[in-house]
């Protein structure tokens, strides 16, 4: 193949690339949220219940420090610049529109619901105690909804109603207006609105459109009222800041280490054009791991590109390897290939076990680093002689890897097979000491100071609480799920009694099992035939209707409430699940075991539930990664004989152990992500270990794996300054791990008997 | 909840007195001091062929409001600065706004009553005052306060066509 032909092909496949992406970018749906890539091992109907789940997708604004007065216009300047219509991000839930559905519910439940008290009465037959009761509501000045009075005489449905909203009522001291809650805290006026995003806030589109929309509004009301104080509260902000963070260090994590590289290319090799080759190896590797992502997935992850600037740590190291064999002629380039071989194989196993990982997020990398590792190595063996020009290689360089080699045949071969060893043992040792675990989601990411300051500020101010539990209850037909709710709902009375939780929201308070519906109307029945219910009647002049209501449906409740069931459609779900949301709840086991015992009855918290999913995949990965290491090195102890595969196993076990000794000493606990590191760790050090135990010049090899590991600590070590605990903690894995495989690798040569033929 | 809140714009109503620059003559001399008021309150429901009668007083105080309705049945209403108190029950969740209003009123405090009602002349001797925003505009059309020498009437007109009146007498001694 001639130059130019393969400059041909070379560009005619980055031409396609970029072809593919113009029409696959424009389609894609970003995702910002660590949260929203975890398996969804429980069924896709808990993944509806998240994205139905009005907590998530409610943001809230307190405007405060202006008198009450002045409040209410900036409430209405900020109504009256919000978009509406059906391309608006999201809504302000005016508490006048759920008064209002609220009143229609009444209208519609006349005389066919009734609280606890009031039933107990019409089944022990005080209809007096219900008479007093309804007369005390008629003559007192309050308002009373339309037509209720000739279906519900007692007003039985009315008194539930004020019942209902008086225990499941939040935000105590909260005055509904026409725009939101007024409140006073410390005698400091404040306004609470509402905001009802029209999206999942993980959606980073939609997330931003929201921003862009709210942030003009707020800014000019600040402008205009410099004493105006503006508190949010919301997961839309927390997600917004992680989002922009995210691409932020993605960007600037990306271009340091690409600089770094420059640098090290420049110095070694005194040309531009192995830059330039190494840039173009690189470029065409992301555009295809770009490509193949979005091609694969639905809706790729933007931190998975942020762990996955690591290819070009990775692929610089075929590059080296590429480029430094060229120069020393065709044959030795020939002699290099296999172990390039060998490397990308064993690589592509280690990422083969993320792709088969349960974790959207880890698939994602993986896709992304086995194709562009794939292509780079495409490139490296088939274009990368043709198109290379013969350079000076730094003397310096060369020297300070020959100086380095130097020290360690200074051993003799027994004090090398010790140290080879030993070292393992000592580093698993310390570590198994130290180990230290934590799969709690909430600790991957970094909350932003001021924002979690807001979200106390606006639960001192409201008295709000967001951080809720669900009781989830399954059955295959409404009038089922009603009677077993029924049965929840008695325990969270309990313990409601018991102080152990505030409020929650059970369907079967607002309707109820036909059965008890036809049951209560045969007590109204009975009632209406008794001498003093008709003495009041009578007096009234109401006559009440002889034949029963039509029963409450579902489809008659308020829109709010309907969220407290769904009916998932799905093969594999549930035909119905109730929804309890309960506050202020930390459930113990034995209540959870109480609720169990019901059947088809759970407890569902989106923040432990998933943590409990990262802990199953970290476990998973922990499993397939030894699983993997264990298959290499089956492979190697075939290829290159059991001794040498042995010296590599050892030499794994320490850097491996380095990797993650790393963290503990900085004091952090163990996690997925770390692990995710290690997966990284390995495949680079069998990379070096494989290049050290075959018979190439060992100077050579030296240079190569000690530009790589330079580089490759240079990409990933500038991840530990990251903000988000979740990249720091990968950045700090392989920053160790990749330093003690390059300091000890030459250990491999020292120790090897013989030449190994790959 | 909400009904609570409209209880005690009713507590103010009752006790209101100058609101508006425009009105503050009128208003002045509804000015009501501490004591026992009777009422006798007429309500029409619609569905219902006659009104419905009571009667009680109001006793009030610098710090608190009892409504206390006395025939068909006896109850009692207590509002302070804590909230609304329902017979035999605890505080109403969300009334501490009304106690504030109340006892604003009872303290000559008007503004509070200015942010909840537009108010205007409607003949000798009445005041018309309009919800100004939900919850109360959902509920309630227009009260008319009439009255010569002090505040002898209030009129309560529900959105739905429910109305009420009440007829103020007292103090008593």
């Amino acid at each position: 193949m001639t130059a130019r032909r393969a400059w041909v092909l070379w560009c005619l496949l980055i031409a396609a690339l970029l072809f593919g992406l113009s029409v696959l970018v424009p389609q894609t749906h970003w995702n910002s949220s660590l949260t929203a890539a975890f398996p969804q091992e429980r069924g896709q109907w808990q993944s509806q219940l998240l994205s139905n789940n009005t907590v998530n997708r409610q943001f809230r604004l307190v405007l405060t420090g202006l008198p009450a007065a002045e409040l209410d216009t900036v409430a209405n300047e900020v109504l009256a610049s919000t978009p509406v219509g059906d391309k608006a991000a999201w809504h302000w839930q005016k508490p006048s529109d759920t008064l209002s559905e609220m009143t229609t519910f009444v209208q519609h439940s006349a005389g066919r619901i009734a609280n606890q008290a009031a039933r107990q009465q019409l089944a022990k037959g005080q209809f007096q105690s219900l008479i007093d009761a309804a007369w005390l509501r008629l003559v007192s000045p309050l308002p009373l909804p339309d037509d209720i009075i000739q279906r519900d005489p007692l007003l039985l449905s009315q008194f539930h109603l004020e019942q209902m909203l008086q225990t499941t009522g939040q935000g105590i001291g909260l005055q509904p207006m026409d725009f939101g809650y007024a409140g006073s805290h410390q005698k400091k006026a404040f306004l609470l609105l509402l905001g009802q995003l029209h999206f999942d806030p993980f959606d980073s589109a939609g997330t931003q459109q929201a921003l862009a929309e709210l942030t003009p509004i707020l800014e000019q009301l600040q402008q205009k009222y410099p004493e105006l104080q503006l508190i949010r509260s919301g997961v839309v902000f927390h997600a917004a800041v992680a989002s922009s963070r995210a691409q932020y260090e993605m960007t600037w994590y990306g271009g340091a280490s690409l600089l770094a590289i420059a640098l090290l290319i420049l110095f070694v090799f005194r040309s531009v054009y192995p830059l330039l080759i190494t840039g173009l190896l690189l470029g065409t590797g992301v555009l295809a791991g770009l490509a193949a992502v979005l091609w694969y997935f639905d809706s790729p992850h933007l931190i998975a590109f942020v762990f996955a600037t690591t290819l070009i740590g990775i692929a610089v190291d075929y590059a080296f390897h590429g480029m430094l064999a060229v120069q020393h002629g065709r044959p030795f380039f020939r002699r290099m290939l296999p172990g390039l071989q060998l490397s990308l194989l064993s690589t592509l196993i280690g990422y083969l076990v993320l792709f088969v990982l349960p974790l959207a997020i880890l698939n994602q990398v993986a896709v992304f680093m086995m194709t562009g590792m794939s292509v780079v190595y495409v490139l490296v063996h088939w274009l990368l002689p043709v198109v290379l020009p013969t350079c000076q290689i730094s003397i310096g360089a060369s020297a300070t890897a020959n100086r380095y080699l130097a020290l360690w045949h200074q051993l003799s071969m027994r004090r090398s097979r010790i140290i080879l060893l030993a070292t393992p043992i000592i580093i698993l040792a310390v570590l198994a000491t130290m180990l230290r675990v934590d799969d709690d989601v909430r600790t991957l990411n970094s909350i932003n100071p001021s924002l979690l300051e807001q979200e106390q500020q606006m639960q001192q101010l409201t008295g709000m609480r967001w951080d809720i539990q669900f009781v989830l209850v399954q059955a295959k037909q409404l009038d089922d799920l009603l009677i077993r709710e029924q049965q929840v709902v008695q325990l969270l009375q309990v313990w409601q009694q018991q102080g152990k939780l505030a409020h929650w929201q059970a369907l079967s308070d607002w309707i109820w099992p036909l059965s008890q519906q036809q049951e209560l109307q045969r007590q109204l029945q009975t009632a209406y035939n008794n001498v003093a219910v008709q003495d009041y009647l009578q007096q009234l002049g109401v006559v009440v209707n002889a034949a029963p209501p039509q029963h409450l449906t579902l489809s008659q409740l308020p829109a709010g409430l309907q969220m407290l069931a769904i009916a998932p459609n799905l093969a594999d779900a549930p035909a119905l699940v109730g929804v309890i949301p309960v506050q202020g709840w930390q459930p113990e086991y034995a209540e959870i075991e109480q609720l169990q015992k019901i059947g088809l009855v759970d407890v569902y918290h989106p923040v432990a539930d998933a943590s409990k999913r990262l802990q199953g995949v970290r476990l998973h990965l922990q499993q397939g990664l030894g699983l993997a290491a264990l298959c290499i090195l089956a492979f190697l102890c075939w290829h290159i004989g059991w001794k040498q595969a042995l010296a590599i196993a050892l030499y794994l076990g320490a850097c491996g152990g380095a990797a993650l000794l790393g963290p503990l000493l900085l004091g952090h606990a163990l996690n997925l992500f770390h692990v995710v590191g290690l997966v990284l760790v390995v495949a680079l050090t069998l990379d070096y270990a494989i290049f050290f135990s075959s018979n190439l010049a060992e100077t050579e090899v030296q240079l190569a794996v000690g530009l790589s590991a330079l580089t490759s600590m240079l990409a990933f070590g500038v991840l530990m300054f990251s903000q988000t605990p979740v990249i720091a903690g990968f950045g700090i894995t392989t920053l160790f791990g990749i330093a003690a495989a390059l300091l000890f690798a030459p250990i491999l040569r020292t120790t090897r008997v013989k030449d190994v033929v790959l | 909840m909400w009904l609570n809140r409209i209880a005690g714009v009713m507590m103010a109503v009752l006790v209101s007195h100058q609101v508006d620059a425009n009105e503050t003559t009128l208003l002045n001399r509804w000015t009501l001091a501490p004591g026992h008021y009777p009422f006798v309150q007429q309500k029409w429901i619609k569905g219902l062929q006659r009104p419905l009668r009571s009667s009680g007083y109001l006793a009030l105080n610098e710090q608190s409001l009892e409504w206390v309705t006395e025939k068909p049945v006896l109850q009692k209403v207590h509002l302070d600065a804590h909230g609304v108190t329902l017979q035999h029950q605890q505080v109403q969740a969300g009334s501490e706004l009304i106690g504030q209003l109340m006892l604003a009123v009872v303290q000559h405090d008007t503004s509070f009553l200015a942010k909840h009602f537009s108010i205007s002349k409607l003949q000798a001797g009445c005041l018309k005052m309009q919800p100004k925003a939900a919850p109360l505009n959902k509920f309630y059309q227009q009260i008319q306060l009439c009255g010569e020498t002090k505040l002898e009437q209030i009129e309560l007109i529900e959105v739905k066509g429910n109305r009420s009146l009440i007829q103020l007498q007292g103090p008593e001694a």
